[in-house]
């Protein structure tokens, strides 16, 4: 028995083994949560008709649901009817809810809105700056701001109602 | 020094250089001249770290080159400037702004990391525990180079040359072995005996197959 | 009906493969023919049983058969009949049974090649190989079941992953991946025979070596149509990702490239035995590795599947089979016969083979760790990083170029040690050959150093092959006279062998060429064009002509038509398409390539409107990409003939006892066991320079003439 072989390959054996068993349960696909509890980016946007503009900073002190959509995006259609009855339950309790379009046309977006209703503002990002600044890398993404102004959370895909709701109790 | 010294150290150094040239972390970096100040667009804390870029090409080259260490976010592995889907063009747009604006690679990458995260950086960053994947592969080359020289090292038992020298460092090959039947060497403890028109026969097939080796020339052997 | 018929089918498989292994492993350690004979008998049923159980699926997708269960996820009415054959391997429960149907197709080859041949070692290596079996046939009838019956049976089905339906490369580039993977066990379970046995005999190694040769074909051709169906297909004009799914169908590659090499070293002096094995082994080991990824979920990839409780399966599997490797190695490494004769100097063949296998290991090393690199940091540390192309190429580029200079070299150098002035001479032609390329790199503007390096150190490379193809016809005609050209055939027909192997290394230039023409030279541009409307880029002028439509059973296609010139010459019109498959949500973009030697032109949408008269489209354009797959054609031309059975291999593989000189005009010529005594025995009258043995190491100086 050699045993500078046996310990050769068990050095390479034993981790290699250890760390893919440790892969499963780990979706590769999932994209890490750098923003989470971080202060909120700036934007200063304008809706789509081009007639009001929003700033984050003028809407401190008031909890903010920060939606980034498209209408090519079915997840987005499909957590749209509960976003709009969410919104008309506590836009009159002071949450301000904002939608962002994501790689997009005005058009479209304004076509879908009318399609399917609408209780808030969707607001236009040019050029995805402000994508990219809140680190969105697809839709539907959805983010909650607290009145100070921090990412509480972050909602990869379609929102997930009750904890959306605890979190906006919470807060409020 | 000899041709076996030469060869050894020439092998050993190309080698050697060939792993070390990838191994060496190559961050070139334009340098910085600070320029007047700009105003820093949306996100980014500090202006620009040179003048604003006004040539298209050069911006184009600095663009692809920055966007192809960045992760395309919606993509499996590919990188910001090969991929045609639309999270990564955008994203190519911005990168290109900013490549514009003054920006360079380092604070264009510190942004994204920023935002997405070190997974964002298409290779990881040299610093910390991802030294290892840096250095690994160049302690193997070593490793290795290490046991071939001793693998080389091993007594070689090797054939006298023509004139029956034997070279330095080597020892005569042991009687009966086939090193030494192709000098005609005597054999210490001959095979059974053939007959004579075996024996004819076998010097026959012997001096065949060294001549059609060329072998029986001695000027064309070397 | 199928369902039924199929499971039960898969159930024999399963059975005859335990049945199988048990008795070859049984007669391998008490030397039993009779228990031989069950493992033949057995792997014929396995065969069978499986070729049964593929054609019930193949029928049932071709008739759309609903109620089977893997049908219904993968078929579909809409599918044309080309996609409906290949659904068999698109999605992962029809995959595993494809698997186990080649392996039962390998396991009979098995059989016949080991018939009546190495008693010691036949009823191993098929127990072995149908142990394996039993994993997969496991899996098949059990976790992976395609053949469950549905009910209520559905009137239509999804059709297999537009991404695979994009191209007809969908044909041929995932059964010849897997006749590259799936074989890597023959060679593992003869290897494992070996070392179970303790001696590795000259004959089984020459068997061994024959026996990679056919997975390893397969195995680089599949690797390349993976280059071009990527490159065809996924719209970014690129042909390489370093994804981790290509990684790990390049491991395998990599290590078996080195054993073939390090085989010869073992065969002729007995040398690097252990570490030969260790290739040997971790070929197949690799193979497991990389399908294991593919298929766990737990890698991030073009490729992979969603995760399955396959994966947990497939692990135990590999831990399995890796700890079986490595006890078997390290119980036997020592047992190996030790070599009669040392490792030459660094002038000679020897230290350049093991340079080589130097090089394929830190390959294989570096890949596989930036591969699992992701995997270990985050099991360490929970953070998320990535690693891709730029690290890959960062050592890939380097070693990729070392191995191209190796070729260069090492081939010009004798097997045994040369005289200083020997080297000179031999490489005085060569070395001038790479000098002229770069002079004439430079003189015409092509200046970046690492193609123009490559460039150089392929045509020394391309050189020395030419010069070693030639040698053996070069040294008859010096021996015999007569004409050139006759004794150039008759010579190289006497050494298939070692011509085979210099074509794939010409094979391997090409690739060479192409790879660092194409990444050198790059040209990407996006442009917006109007109906009508006319640009340059590069060299072409591209006139966008309008937009058509297609209308397929299975998609949708819009089509830009795109008139081609260069200069004055017109080029034809290409038609870059978005397909919308009723499944996908956003369209898929197909590209046109127009592809010939010296350079492709290569057009992807971005957006096609319909009826908006506007196209956006990505134009790349590479030079030589064509090369490449060209490359891959001439590597697999040269493994098959490297591997065609012939009389003279037969004979050599039957391993005959070594015996008196024969009478002039009998006897085997070509390759023979590489014996130190078969030094006058096995030499006959008309000998060539062919030579049958391997005469001694160091005299034959000059006149190396086997491969």
């Amino acid at each position: 028995m050699n045993w500078k072989v046996l310990a050769a390959g068990a050095l390479i054996v034993i981790p290699l083994v250890t760390v893919l068993a440790m892969g499963f349960g780990q979706d590769p696909r999932a994209l890490p949560n750098v923003m989470e509890g971080r202060t909120a980016p700036q934007f200063h946007l304008s809706d789509l008709d081009g007639m009001q503009s929003y700033d984050l900073a003028e809407l401190a002190g008031k909890p903010v649901v920060l939606n980034f959509w498209a209408s090519w995006c079915v997840p987005c259609a499909q957590e749209h009817p509960w976003l709009i009855r969410t919104a008309q339950q506590y836009e009159p309790r002071g949450v301000v809810f904002l939608g962002v379009l994501y790689g997009d046309e005005a058009v479209n977006g304004k076509a879908f809105l009318k399609r399917n209703g609408h209780a808030f503002p969707t607001l236009l990002d040019p050029g995805g700056h402000s994508a990219l600044d809140y680190g969105v890398a697809g839709v539907p993404e959805t983010f909650v701001i607290s009145p100070q102004g921090q990412i509480v959370h972050k909602f990869v895909g379609p929102i997930e109602p009750d904890l959306m709701t605890e979190l906006l109790e919470r807060m409020l | 020094m000899s041709a076996l010294g030469l060869g050894r150290r020439l092998l050993g150094g190309v080698l050697l250089g060939l792993v070390l040239a990838g191994g060496a972390p190559a961050w070139a970096q334009p340098a910085g001249v600070t320029g007047p100040p700009s105003t820093a667009p949306e996100g980014l804390d500090e202006p620009a770290a040179s003048a604003p870029l006004t040539d298209p090409d050069t911006i184009e080259a600095v663009t692809s080159e920055v966007s192809s260490g960045l992760r395309c976010p919606v993509c499996q592995g590919m990188s910001v400037d090969d991929s045609p889907a639309e999270g990564a063009r955008t994203m190519k747009a911005r990168i290109r702004e900013l490549v514009t604006l003054g920006y360079n690679r380092q604070q264009i990458e510190d942004y994204f990391v920023d935002r997405y995260g070190t997974w964002i950086l298409l290779a990881p960053p040299a610093e910390g525990r991802n030294w290892t994947v840096y250095v690994a592969p160049v302690g193997f080359v070593v490793l290795g180079l290490g046991a071939i020289g001793l693998a080389l090292r091993r007594k070689v038992l090797v054939v006298p040359d023509a004139d029956g020298a034997t070279p330095p460092g080597t020892e005569p090959a042991p009687a009966g072995t086939a090193a030494s039947l192709a000098t005609g060497a005597a054999v210490a403890t001959p095979p059974p005996a053939l007959s004579a028109e075996g024996e004819a026969e076998l010097d026959s097939y012997r001096r065949q197959i060294l001549a059609e080796l060329g072998l029986d020339r001695p000027a064309e052997a070397t | 009906m199928i369902s039924i018929i199929g499971r039960t089918a898969v159930l024999v498989a399963l059975a005859a493969c335990t049945v199988g292994a048990i008795a070859g492993i049984y007669g391998g350690a008490r030397r039993s023919t009779e228990a031989l004979r069950w493992a033949r008998a057995m792997a014929l049923i396995f065969a069978g049983a499986m070729t049964l159980a593929v054609g019930l699926m193949e029928y049932a997708l071709l008739t759309h058969d609903f109620s089977v269960h893997y049908v219904s996820q993968v078929g579909s009415l809409s599918s044309p009949t080309w996609i409906a054959i290949v659904s068999l391997w698109s999605s992962l429960e029809g995959s595993i049974l494809f698997w186990a149907f080649i392996l039962g197709v390998y396991a009979v080859w098995q059989t016949w090649f080991t018939r009546s041949r190495y008693p010691e070692y036949a009823s191993w290596a098929l127990g072995i190989t149908l142990a394996v079996g039993v994993f997969f046939t496991f899996l098949v009838a059990g976790t992976a079941n395609p053949f469950t019956a549905v009910s209520p049976v559905p009137l239509d089905g999804p059709g297999p992953n537009p991404l695979l339906q994009n191209h007809i490369l969908m044909v041929v580039h995932p059964p010849t991946l897997y006749l590259g993977y799936v074989g890597m066990t023959v060679p593992f379970a003869m290897g494992a025979a070996a070392l179970l046995t303790g001696r590795i005999s000259p004959s089984w190694s020459r068997a061994i070596r024959n026996a990679m040769l056919v997975p390893w074909g397969f195995l680089s051709f599949g690797i390349i149509l993976g280059g071009w169906w990527s490159y065809d297909v996924l719209g970014w004009g690129g042909y390489w990702a370093w994804d981790p799914v290509e990684n790990a169908s390049l491991l395998p590659w990599l290590t078996a490239t080195a054993f073939l090499h390090s085989a010869m070293l073992m065969e002729r002096k007995e040398q690097l035995k252990g570490w030969s094995m260790t290739l040997l082994l971790s070929s197949f080991l690799l193979t497991i590795l990389g399908t294991f990824m593919t298929r766990s979920g737990v890698f991030n990839s073009v490729h992979s599947f969603t995760q399955t409780p396959i994966g947990p399966v497939f692990l135990v599997f590999l831990a399995i089979v890796l700890i079986f490797s490595v006890m078997l190695l390290a119980a036997r490494v020592d047992k190996l016969t030790p070599p009669e004769e040392g490792l030459n100097g660094p002038n000679s063949r020897d230290t350049f083979f093991l340079a080589q296998n130097l090089t394929f290991a830190a390959l294989t090393f570096t890949v596989l760790l930036g591969t699992t690199w992701p995997l270990i940091n985050e099991a360490v540390t929970g953070d998320r990083i990535s690693v891709g192309e730029p690290y890959f190429n960062r050592w890939g580029i380097p070693l990729g170029f070392l191995l191209v200079f190796l070729m260069g070299v090492g081939p010009a150098l004798p097997w045994g040690r040369a005289a200083g002035s020997t080297v000179v001479k031999r490489f005085l032609v060569p070395l001038g050959a790479a000098v002229l390329v770069v002079v004439g790199c430079l003189v015409f503007g092509v200046d970046k150093p690492w193609p123009v390096a490559v460039f150089a150190v392929s045509g020394m490379a391309l050189v020395v092959s030419v010069q070693e193809m030639a040698a053996p016809g070069l040294a008859r005609w010096r021996t015999k006279g007569g004409s050139l050209g006759r004794a150039l055939v008759e010579g190289s027909v006497m050494t298939r062998r070692r011509q085979a192997g210099y074509i794939v290394h010409i094979g391997v230039i090409c690739v060479a060429v192409g790879v660092a023409a194409s990444s050198g030279w790059r040209l990407v541009k996006e442009l917006t064009l109007m109906e009508g409307q006319t640009t340059t880029v590069g060299a072409y002028t591209l006139t966008y002509l309008g937009e058509a439509t297609q209308k397929d059973s299975h998609r949708t296609s819009s089509i830009a038509r795109i008139h081609v010139a260069r200069g004055d010459e017109e080029l034809g019109e290409l038609d870059p398409r978005m397909n919308v498959y009723p499944t996908m949500g956003r369209p898929l973009p197909s590209p046109a390539v127009r592809s010939v030697p010296g350079e492709d032109l290569y057009l992807s949408l971005v957006q096609l409107e319909p009826g908006s008269k506007v196209v956006s489209l990505q134009v790349v354009i590479q030079p030589m990409v064509w090369w490449i797959w060209f490359g891959g054609v001439i590597m697999a031309a040269g493994t098959i003939l490297a591997a065609w059975p012939s009389r003279r291999s037969a004979a050599a593989l039957a391993g005959a006892p070594v015996s008196p000189p024969r009478a002039p005009g009998a006897a085997p010529q070509g390759p023979a066991p590489g014996t130190a005594a078969g030094v006058t025995a096995s030499a006959t009258a008309g000998a060539t320079a062919g030579a049958t043995a391997s005469v001694t190491a160091s005299a034959t100086a000059s006149a190396e003439v086997r491969s």
